[in-house]
């Protein structure tokens, strides 16, 4: 029991990871990304390259999260700010980033030859580490460390620093922002950087989790971005953290106490579940509809 | 009636023509507005349904159809009524999860044959009997396009609080508009399976889904023969290019979406952009002060004509 609550906790933390990064897109830029599945994969996938091209690990994983944090600024800036510059609805916004899915995926399926590939592992930490009762493998550990760490950088980006407050100036409202003097497209090319970096991160973790790599990994990790902020509320970063670890544990536990194979329609349900019973999520700030 | 047709081609006509039934399925909620990620769902419960009662309880092939439509159709209209409550995004969300459950829990249980599937349901499926389908679903549509229903829905979707207060029961609607839209993806599904003989539920995937949108987005949320002919063109146009090749048809797909989101995002069927290709001519110069018509009048009535 213990033991699973501390194993629910490690993947919850994985899980945060994906929810910070989807709740900082849509706080800030107010879309609902697909393409945010193939940044994970992107990101995964620039790590693995950057492995078998004798690159040390730490700058391997760092080399991903470049990787995935340029494709996503470069789709934001051709595809996302074109549309918003004339104005596009939500539905076309969200439809077009489905394209870019669609065709980000297509590139990876054919670098992979539809193969799953096996993701090197040799340089991430092994074994398990004993913490009283309990053991947890040292790779679940660190991946648990550095999602607590960026969250407190995060926190303390957002809340405290200069540009952190611009940010969220922006979210708030971007010509508003402007007249204040900030940069708005500059604020939006960083929040979508930074949340590329951390689909990278959590797609590394989970390919170094089952040492495999697949162009469709990031499926279902996008579904438990979804899933993270739907149960937190879209665009809040204290409901993405809760929310991430609330998860873990429901599918931890789903798997000891149910069955295994429950795992991820236990996903799908909550997101009906939450959305049914409370859409703006756990955490969420009611929105008030202009007319 | 199609016997002069080698098989081959009658299997892609065949496919063709599901295609545009399931994107029938997605333009009839889009035109009063829902967007609506549940149709592979739907499309998954019609084909189970039937091919179940077909293989298990040996039931005839239209029979076991037409069960599986009204199945996915009654799922639709008891779930519609839980999720259409939400609004923009979240109804998204919640359409694309309500779908994946389905194909999930398909996957799951051992009496719908898990993973692995169905095989052996009888193909007797002809293709003459699919276009006779689909031309009887798109006399329907017609019929209602031009009644008091198509309005109201197309009025949801200019304005639901105009719509509302003009009388129309939205939330009815839009119930409508899901339970029918379940009703076309089950019916689809049933079509695929009793064509292939083989069912699994890999095949209702997120690709899937992706290039249904696609074409529907294409087509606009105006017309539904747009629908048709644009699931019919580019099926036709697939087959001439020969994109087997995964990337290829990531690329097509995936690049008409953004391609046409950006250009078009009201698709080819939008009436501003008809009447912007036929009429520019004959319409009176408006001057700046005048504000731009955001939609054509529901009987798509060209500014000309005077009542």
């Amino acid at each position: 029991m213990l033991q699973q609550t501390v194993n629910g906790i490690a993947l919850g933390a994985t899980y945060s990871l994906l929810g910070l990064g989807v709740t900082l897109i849509w706080g800030v830029l107010r879309v609902l990304n697909f393409a945010y599945s193939q940044f994970i994969v992107w990101g995964a996938f620039g790590t693995l390259i950057a492995i078998e091209n004798h690159v040390p690990t730490v700058f391997a994983v760092l080399i991903g999260m470049a990787v995935a944090g340029v494709v996503a600024v470069f789709v934001d800036m051709t595809v996302m700010q074109f549309m918003r510059r004339r104005g596009t609805s939500e539905f076309a916004l969200v439809v077009a980033t489905i394209g870019v899915y669609y065709i980000l995926s297509s590139v990876a399926q054919d670098r992979s030859k539809s193969q799953i590939e096996t993701f090197p592992i040799g340089g991430f930490p092994h074994g398990s580490v004993d913490i009283g009762s309990t053991s947890l493998p040292s790779l679940q550990l660190l991946s648990l460390v550095i999602s607590v760490a960026v969250m407190i950088v995060l926190g303390y980006w957002l809340n405290r620093t200069r540009l952190g407050r611009a940010t969220r100036t922006v979210a708030y409202s971007a010509p508003t922002a402007e007249l204040l003097g900030v940069n708005s497209r500059a604020i939006f090319a960083l929040a979508v950087f930074v949340s590329g970096c951390l689909a990278a991160l959590a797609g590394i973790f989970n390919a170094a989790d089952s040492s495999t790599l697949s162009y469709s990994d990031g499926d279902q990790l996008l579904v438990v971005a979804f899933a993270v902020i739907v149960l937190g509320g879209m665009g809040s970063v204290k409901g993405a953290v809760i929310g991430g670890l609330a998860l873990g544990l429901v599918q931890v536990y789903t798997t000891l106490y149910v069955s295994g194979v429950f795992s991820n329609a236990i996903t799908y349900l909550l997101i009906v579940g939450v959305l049914i019973v409370r859409p703006n999520g756990l955490f969420g700030v009611r929105e008030e509809a202009r007319v | 009636m199609f016997d002069w047709l080698n098989p081959y081609t009658q299997l892609v006509a065949a496919g063709i023509l599901v295609n545009a039934l399931l994107v029938l399925s997605l333009f009839v909620v889009f035109q009063c507005g829902v967007l609506s990620l549940a149709t592979i769902g739907f499309m998954a419960d019609g084909a189970y349904t039937s091919s179940l009662l077909a293989t298990k309880q040996h039931w005839p092939t239209v029979p076991a159809i037409a069960a599986g439509a009204v199945v996915a159709a009654v799922l639709a209209y008891i779930f519609g009524r839980l999720v259409l409550h939400l609004r923009g995004i979240y109804l998204a969300l919640g359409t694309f999860a309500l779908g994946q459950v389905f194909v999930l829990g398909i996957a799951n249980f051992t009496w719908t044959g898990g993973p692995g599937g169905i095989v052996g349901i009888p193909v007797d499926i002809t293709l003459a009997e699919l276009v006779f389908v689909v031309l009887a679903v798109g006399v329907v549509f017609q019929l209602v396009h031009l009644s008091f229903v198509g309005r109201a829905l197309r009025a949801i979707r200019l304005d639901e609080r105009v719509a509302a207060g003009a009388g129309i029961n939205v939330a009815r609607y839009r119930t409508l508009a899901f339970t029918a839209s379940g009703f076309l993806a089950g019916l689809a599904g049933g079509f695929e399976a009793f064509q292939t003989g083989v069912i699994s539920p890999d095949q209702y995937s997120f690709v899937l889904l992706v290039q249904i949108l696609a074409l529907a987005m294409i087509a606009g949320s105006y017309l539904w023969a747009g629908s048709v002919l644009t699931a019919i063109a580019i099926g036709v146009a697939q087959q001439y290019i020969g994109t087997t090749d995964a990337l290829a048809e990531g690329l097509l797909y995936g690049g008409l979406l953004v391609v046409v989101m950006i250009l078009v995002p009201n698709g080819i069927t939008d009436p501003r952009l008809l009447r912007r290709l036929t009429f520019r001519r004959l319409r009176p110069h408006r001057g700046p002060s005048s504000p731009p018509t955001s939609e054509a009048s529901p009987s798509g009535a060209s500014p000309l004509v005077i009542k």
